[in-house]
């Protein structure tokens, strides 16, 4: 373009023995022996092209203007300065070991958990993933950076953790509530996530409802098939006691079988071996409820009761003490177990299996 | 004019294709830092997969080595007992109120394996003071206490239907004979005819075990022993004695049992002839709410050889009401006491009041009061305090 503008110049003054038009881009160049007012069919011409010029520049302009607003959509979305990644928390360093006790969190957080079990956003800020990524822009010195970086899209590991879990968690599944914020009562399943997305294990109807009908027995010594009852993943309410056995453990229960239990009369499973009656302590809230509905007595007649089985040599069976989170786990490990714990404590029917519960 | 519209047209792109540069390159070191960033989360990310490996792989082996000392530790020799001091004040005595230590018991059990279990007690009562010699001048009278093995059996129990017990046990016989101990039960004095219709241990083998019935079990015991009289070493005849217990949990109440007692032995001794005795019991107990009751009776009928046959008899109704931790009741007791040598009957009655106080699971206070009369005679009065520990689990 400069060099027709040049040639504009220099052909300035000069005899032209023709005239030449010349198009091509949005520029005409006229050339001309002598400056002459333009005739009135020139000033025609010349809104003709002055035209032409504004055209070529809309779209000129256009077209930058697209080009433009894309980048700068871009770059909005992208923070002016990336956080970087922050190392990983101590608690997650290679050699770290974190607690195993945390997979037995509570999946759902119920006011009522009075059975020493924390709070699930307690005992999950060790190893919440999203938080690394969070509290990584939340401790950036730059705290513009870490507003920007708060601005995108979080970038969401809790999904991978819950596979690098699933993984390494053959028998003891990740709890959602582990790797998730804890989720409020009563919503708990009401928007499963897509990868943490398991058999319900809360539902709404009580299959092992003490008034229902149990698919066997008078006693457990008549025992039921080693079969999967129709209920292999029975559903129980996420408030409330549940009883449970080892996943491999098809035995069924009555209200009465259980009370037998852990009164003594009943000592053995069908196959023979020894029941490993695992007890919550004495002062356990849960085992008040569990010893008034179960076996109609205080925690504490019951505990004397047994001593006093005990100690006229008439115990056939003994009963170990645990707390709610080691239940889960011993019964999962021990397949003559049988125990009881808060419904919320379950967060794994793959491992253990719950026969009765008590709303 | 037409000069400034073309410069105008050139160099406006010009300055436009500038700033694209800028923000592409701004664009690029973004992307940059954001790989980065990828990065570094992907290294995060392995970082906690391994972490959660470790972490499971330690919980598992920290969850067996728990299992095994557990197994361990259970696989040991328990040692339990109990122990009870008392403050007692008898009217009929001439003593003044003293202080004693009533018991000091050892129990020694082994669950060897599932189905074979040891059981011993060692009892140390009215707490003999071994250095001190009987007669000396600073142990007048019984200062020596006794020392005995009160039980020590091998049981062998395949399952729960049927188990076999063999060695020195308290016989099986109503409630009080077996539950005895005074941390679970409410008196330190035991009602009156206990122990002396049915004896109170048996050195022989017993039958026992649980049966389903419907609903509810039938708790048996049947055993064969060396009968009363006989010492630790050797029977005191050929004869032995025979016995049975059977007792139904009663389904409509919690802690409810109805049964029966039966025994027959062959007494012999210096002190009387060779006497065949039948005794025979019943019992009853249950509990509805914070209410427990109690009762016993029984009695035995005597046929000497070459003499007059007689019977002896007693009873008790005891009833109790929780008050939280407390525990208060009454308990009316009657025993019809033969004499041989005179042939006479004497009825011994008692009224009894007493209130417990468990402060733990494992030690409870006691107060009580009994009055006994003889024949409507005047009474006497007992009153004891005392503290029972049980020294189990």
């Amino acid at each position: 373009m400069k060099v027709l503008a040049t040639q504009l110049h220099r052909t300035n003054g000069r005899a032209a023995p023709r005239q030449r038009r010349t198009t091509g881009s949005s520029l005409v160049v006229f050339r001309s022996t002598k400056v002459e007012p333009p005739e009135p069919r020139s000033g025609v011409i010349l809104i003709l092209i002055l035209a032409l010029i504004a055209v070529g520049a809309w779209l000129f302009f256009t077209s930058l203007f697209a080009q433009r607003s894309g980048i700068s959509t871009l770059l909005n979305s992208v923070p002016a300065s990336i956080a970087p990644a922050s190392p990983a928390p101590s608690s997650i360093a290679a050699n770290a070991v974190l607690q195993p006790v945390i997979i037995h969190r509570p999946l759902v957080n119920t006011e009522n958990d009075t059975d020493g079990i924390e709070p699930v956003a307690e005992t999950a800020t060790e190893i919440q993933p999203e938080q690394t990524a969070t509290t990584a822009a939340a401790t950036n010195t730059d705290a513009a950076n870490a507003d920007a970086a708060d601005q995108r899209a979080p970038i969401d590991t809790s999904h991978a953790a819950a596979q690098i879990l699933a993984e390494h968690l053959p028998m003891l599944e990740p709890t959602a509530t582990a790797f998730t914020p804890a989720p409020t009562v009563g919503a708990a399943h009401t928007t499963p996530d897509p990868i943490l997305a398991r058999p319900p294990i809360v539902g709404t109807d009580n299959t092992f409802a003490p008034d229902s009908t149990p698919v066997v027995v008078a006693s457990i010594s008549a025992v039921a098939p080693p079969q999967e009852t129709p209920n292999t993943k029975p559903a129980h309410r996420a408030s409330g006691l549940v009883v449970i056995v080892n996943k491999a453990n098809f035995s069924a229960f009555t209200r009465a079988d259980i009370s037998n239990i852990y009164r003594d009369r009943i000592t053995r499973w069908p196959s023979g071996e020894r029941i490993l009656v695992l007890n919550l302590p004495l002062d356990n809230g849960e085992r008040q409820r569990f010893s008034t509905e179960i076996l109609d007595m205080s925690p504490l007649d019951a505990a004397t009761e047994w001593s006093n089985r005990t100690i006229t040599n008439r115990a056939q069976n003994e009963y170990r003490t645990k707390n709610a989170d080691v239940v889960v786990s011993y019964i999962q490990h021990h397949p003559n177990a049988i125990g009881y714990v808060p419904a919320a404590a379950i967060s794994d029917t793959d491992s253990v299996r719950v026969v009765f519960s008590i709303p | 004019m037409r000069k400034w519209l073309v410069l105008v047209v050139a160099i406006h792109p010009a300055f436009a294709a500038a700033d694209t540069d800028n923000d592409e390159a701004e664009l690029k070191r973004r992307l940059q830092q954001l790989e980065q960033q990828i990065q570094t989360l992907q290294k995060n990310h392995d970082t906690l997969a391994s972490s959660i490996a470790k972490t499971l792989k330690a919980g598992e082996l920290a969850q067996d080595t728990t299992l095994d000392l557990e197994k361990q530790l259970h696989s040991k020799l328990q040692v339990s007992g109990y122990a009870d001091v008392e403050l007692r004040n008898d009217t009929r005595a001439d003593d003044p109120p003293s202080f004693r230590i009533h018991h000091f018991s050892l129990i020694l059990t082994k669950q060897v394996d599932p189905h074979w279990r040891t059981f011993a007690e060692i009892e140390y009562e009215d707490a003999p003071r071994m250095e001190f010699t009987p007669g000396a001048p600073d142990c007048q009278g019984d200062c020596s206490g006794q020392i005995f093995l009160e039980a020590m059996n091998v049981d062998y129990s395949p399952s729960d239907t049927v188990g076999v017990r063999v060695g020195r046990f308290f016989t099986p016989a109503g409630i009080w004979s077996i539950e005895h101990y005074p941390p679970f039960v409410a008196t330190q004095e035991r009602p009156l005819h206990i122990y002396q219709i049915f004896p109170q241990l048996v050195d022989g083998a017993l039958l026992h075990g649980a049966l389903p019935i419907v609903d509810t079990f039938l708790n048996y015991d049947v055993y064969v022993g060396n009968g009363e009289g006989s010492s630790g070493h050797a029977d005191n005849n050929s004869k032995k004695a025979f016995g049975m217990r059977a007792a139904v949990q009663l389904p409509w109440a919690a802690r409810g049992e109805l049964g029966v007692s039966a025994y027959t032995d062959t007494l012999t001794g210096t002190s009387q002839p060779e006497t065949n005795k039948f005794a025979t019991g019943i019992h009853a107990k249950a509990r509805k709410g914070q209410v427990a009751f109690q009762t016993e009776l029984a009695s035995a009928r005597y046929k000497p050889k070459d003499g007059t046959a007689y019977t002896t008899a007693g009873y008790y109704v005891q009833l109790g009401v929780d008050i939280s931790a407390a525990t208060i009741g009454y308990r009316y007791d009657y025993f019809e006491e033969y004499d041989m040598p005179s042939t006479t009957t004497t009825d011994l009655r008692r009224n009894s009041i007493f209130a417990n106080y468990r402060v733990h699971k494992n030690i409870v206070l006691k107060l009580e009061q009994h009055r006994t009369t003889r024949d409507h005679a005047n009474g006497a009065n007992l009153t004891l305090a005392s503290i029972a520990v049980y020294l189990g689990e």
